[in-house]
């Protein structure tokens, strides 16, 4: 399958848009924003200066300013610049050189200030995620089944295949419930003789797509009896139980 | 712009454009026809001094840059050679006197690329081998969460007596549950625990050997062989499996 992917830097950071299915709406509309109000002070600095500097070099001093030493809060999204190495870069190399210096400075710290109008923005773009893509119903990861099919990735499984009908029906009344790891994992080793195991998630959704828009990635695994939805995403697992298999009986 | 500066300008262009089309052909040039089993064995004994090959058994293309050479020594050593189309040239990259499979990644971020090749010594009398992708079952809970990770054990069995050497590659399953796998794991692999979970519950591939009463053998003489590289391609390894690691599931399912 061919994507069509494109790359725009925000704020220092490489964001990859994928236009497919599961780019991430919220943050490529929110990191516009904010590269919005960068311009728009670019502008309002431009305008105060009496003498007036060249467009490629505010945008090579804004780009530098950005580059700073920051602390990361766990996330990629949450880091808190504290030190303006770009600024500094900046004025080590042009402080000999006089005006030079005096008519770029204001961009570079607008550099590194814009830092903080992207935290800002990334700040209100997870919350507003969660209102759009709420991350406890099963149909954010599961949206677009056209394509979809089962896999079986255990000798335990069944012949069987996806029924398509009842999955979307049954995600609309899937339950959540707790993820039972540990009781999951030791029931094959206690209730098979030492011969024999079966895994309890022998299937796997594949070519599923998650919301548009959400840019989330998961991985689907199916319960034996069918009634089972185990989602992985890279920050978290969720279970879910439907009243009705969603497999089907196929010919060989 | 002055006559002189025009002249450079345009200069610079065409000097640009040639190099460009001259690099193009060098590394982007289409293979001409491979080699010959006169040139190949040629080349193999040129290149690898100790390895006598005396038979190509067969040439095969995995595309129009890649082939595999299975052949036979003089001492009747069943052995592999991996060639590719470079710098407008056919070269052979690896050359193995022993034929135990191996996997060839051809494009490492690729998993349909991936290509298993085998050349098993007939006096191992081995009937199939079979491949594995295996990912352990597992579990881990944490202040914030659990998790618990489905085990993954697919197979594909090959019937030596119709392929006794070959190329394979990945069965679609495979690439599929393979690439799902990637999707979440490249984009945010920061955080700590995270990495934890990569290293414990990664996959691998493994295989193992049957005779023809389905009885699991241990293909001793497609082993211990040396091997030769004269280019860095992606040549793996694949594991012997125990046959007790491999999960039967229950009649009454």
């Amino acid at each position: 399958m061919k994507q069509f992917i494109i790359k725009i830097i925000q704020g220092g950071v490489i964001v990859e848009i994928n236009f497919e299915i599961t780019f991430n709406l919220i943050a490529t509309l929110t990191g516009l924003i904010g590269w919005g109000i960068v311009a728009f002070l670019t502008y309002r600095i431009y305008k105060k200066q009496e003498v007036k500097s060249k467009g490629w070099k505010i945008a090579v001093a804004i780009v530098v300013g950005l580059f700073t030493f920051s602390i990361n809060f766990g996330n990629e999204m949450m880091k808190i610049s504290i030190l303006p190495l770009g600024v500094w870069i900046l004025y080590f190399a042009f402080r000999n050189k006089g005006e030079s210096w005096e008519k770029y400075r204001a961009y570079a710290w607008l550099g590194f200030w814009a830092n903080f109008i992207f935290l800002a923005t990334n700040i209100v773009s997870i919350p507003l995620h969660h209102t759009i893509y709420p991350k406890d119903e099963p149909s954010t990861y599961i949206s677009d089944i056209d394509h979809a099919v089962i896999i079986h990735t255990h000798p335990s499984a069944k012949v069987q295949g996806l029924n398509k009908d009842s999955l979307l029906e049954q995600l609309t009344n899937a339950k959540e419930e707790r993820v039972y790891s540990d009781p999951w994992y030791m029931e094959t080793y206690m209730n098979a003789d030492s011969t024999t195991k079966d895994e309890r998630f022998p299937y796997q959704l594949i070519q599923a797509h998650s919301k548009w828009g959400s840019g989330i990635h998961s991985i689907i695994f199916i319960e034996n009896d069918g009634k089972g939805i185990l989602i992985t995403t890279s920050d978290q697992q969720l279970y879910f139980r439907t009243s009705e298999s969603v497999l089907e009986e196929v010919e060989k | 712009m002055k006559k002189p500066k025009l002249t450079i300008f345009i200069g610079l262009i065409i000097a640009t454009l040639l190099s460009i089309v001259c690099a193009y052909w060098f590394f982007f040039s289409k293979p001409t026809t491979f080699l010959t089993d006169e040139q190949l064995l040629e080349e193999l004994n040129s290149t690898f001094k100790g390895v006598d090959a005396k038979t190509i058994q067969d040439k095969i293309f995995i595309d129009d840059h890649h082939v595999v050479v299975p052949f036979v020594s003089t001492e009747n050593e069943y052995s592999l050679s991996y060639w590719e189309w470079k710098m407008r040239k056919w070269q052979v990259a690896t050359i193995e006197n022993s034929g135990e499979l191996r996997l060839w990644k051809i494009d490492q971020s690729d998993p349909s690329s991936y290509q298993f090749v085998w050349n098993i010594h007939p006096e191992d009398q081995l009937s199939t081998i079979s491949i594995y992708l295996i990912r352990e079952r597992g579990f881990i809970i944490s202040d914030e969460e659990e998790r618990y990770f489905p085990k993954v054990q697919m197979v594909k069995t090959i019937d030596l007596a119709e392929q006794p050497y070959g190329v394979m590659q990945l069965p679609e399953d495979w690439v599929a549950f393979m690439e799902e796998s990637n999707k979440i794991e490249s984009p945010n692999t920061s955080g700590f625990l995270f990495n934890n979970f990569q290293t414990r519950y990664s996959m691998y591939f493994g295989w193992i050997g049957a005779d023809q009463s389905g009885n699991v053998a241990f293909p001793e003489h497609s082993f211990n062989g040396q091997s030769y590289s004269t280019s860095n391609i992606d040549l793996e390894y694949v594991m012997i499996l125990n046959e007790q690691e491999i999960e039967q599931p229950s009649k009454n399912k």
